[in-house]
């Protein structure tokens, strides 16, 4: 890795995170038309890295990966950056698809299909039903201002920089995996001939049987706890008989802790 | 493609840090937090395929798990939140800081919430309500009525 790669690498998440900082919800609908051109400028360099990356000439892999990753890419600042949270369940929706694109190109067709249907089915399905439950008429002050962007922005853009810098200076340019590193274990190569799903599912039932029942009683757990929490309402009007309004214990909570009580 | 799909994993990590630093709006914290994990399933994934083993994708399954159960009972959590304070800014708790810390200079009061949803009304489309009979003889504001 060169100087020249390092300071493409700041450069382009600086740019970024500029972009990022103006296309945050700040009250005013000033600076982001630079925001999406700086946006585009970012995403322009972010392929320059990719290229620089190649070890060999752009196939359709490639070119597939490119649009996936950028799909990714922008769902997650579109998600991080909408007013509405409606758009911005849809954006991340829009995300995850894109990641699952790179799962299935990364030959794991599994995760790719269970990633689409467990994120871009399930859990957003479930985002909107509590949007629509808890949403107001109108944009709400709260979606509109963002809290302290630049803060959040600056922290990001060192933790992204650290992040790219590092990966690239260990993975990046001619450097081959698998040369002194760890023992890999043959017995678990995927086999290239066999479907890869169902040697996926051999191993999970195999080696890590136990972890999949750990997993299994979390989620019976979860969704004991899900209905618990989500059926306090109820006991709140049982309350109500002895304290004024159901939402007052919780309001003395939080004032004996504003008063240091 | 390791180092492509290592950066691509960090840069969804970072916008998902900058949409739960930044952002008010408990879902969207909770949506930056599920890109977070984006991130991170397919730091794994793409570690995985690089040494050939089945490790990364069988941890992704796992993180795929765990994120539906946190989406489940984060989801409970945020309904149970928004019908103590009747909103969803997360600036609302801010009463649960630790005694002595000052309130953060940006949160908003009741007042400047107002203001700000006065500001410039911005609604959201307001559909026919379905299923009611229109009455016959109504009168249409801007409606001649000729007897």
């Amino acid at each position: 890795m060169n100087g020249s790669g390092q300071s493409l690498v700041l450069i382009s998440a600086g740019v970024g995170a500029v972009a990022l900082y103006l296309l945050l919800p700040r009250g005013t609908t000033k600076g982001r038309a630079v925001g999406m051109g700086l946006a585009a400028v970012a995403i322009g360099l972010l392929w320059t890295i990719w290229g620089q990356n190649l070890r060999h000439t752009l196939g359709w892999r490639d070119a597939a990966f490119y649009l996936f990753a950028t799909q990714a890419v922008l769902g997650a600042v579109l998600t991080v950056t909408s007013v509405h949270p409606v758009s911005s369940a849809l954006w991340f929706a829009c995300s995850v698809i894109g990641t699952a694109g790179i799962f299935f190109l990364e030959n794991a067709q599994f995760l790719a299909a269970a990633t689409v249907i467990v994120y871009a089915g399930a859990i957003i399905v479930m985002f909107l039903f509590v949007i629509m439950l808890a949403q107001q008429p109108g944009t709400a002050g709260h979606d509109r201002v963002a809290h302290q962007p630049a803060r959040a922005v600056g922290f990001s853009f060192v933790l992204l920089a650290i992040l790219v810098l590092g990966v690239v200076a260990s993975y990046g340019g001619d450097l081959v995996l698998g040369t002194g590193g760890p023992v890999v274990h043959a017995a678990r190569l995927p086999d290239p001939a066999q479907p890869q799903t169902s040697s996926l599912g051999a191993a999970l039932f195999t080696e890590q049987w136990f972890s999949v029942e750990v997993a299994g009683t979390l989620l019976l757990v979860a969704m004991v706890g899900a209905i618990v929490i989500s059926s306090q309402p109820g006991k709140g009007k049982d309350r109500e008989g002895q304290s004024p309004g159901g939402a007052s214990v919780e309001q003395a909570a939080a004032e004996q802790g504003t008063t240091g009580v | 493609m390791l180092t492509n799909e290592l950066i691509v994993a960090a840069i969804l990590f970072s916008v998902g840090a900058v949409g739960f630093l930044s952002r008010r709006n408990m879902i969207v914290m909770f949506l930056s937090a599920e890109l977070m994990l984006q991130g991170v399933s397919l730091n794994l994934v793409a570690f995985g395929r690089e040494w050939q083993n089945w490790h990364g994708e069988m941890f992704t399954i796992f993180v795929l798990a765990v994120a539906a159960a946190e989406a489940g009972v984060a989801l409970a959590l945020v309904v149970s939140l928004y019908h103590q304070r009747g909103s969803l800014d997360i600036g609302r708790w801010v009463g649960l800081r630790e005694a002595g810390v000052a309130v953060p200079p940006d949160v908003l009061s009741d007042e400047e919430e107002h203001a700000i949803q006065e500001d410039e009304i911005e609604e959201w489309p307001r559909l026919t309500p379905a299923g009611v009979e229109p009455g016959v003889d109504a009168q249409q504001p801007g409606e001649v009525h000729d007897d």
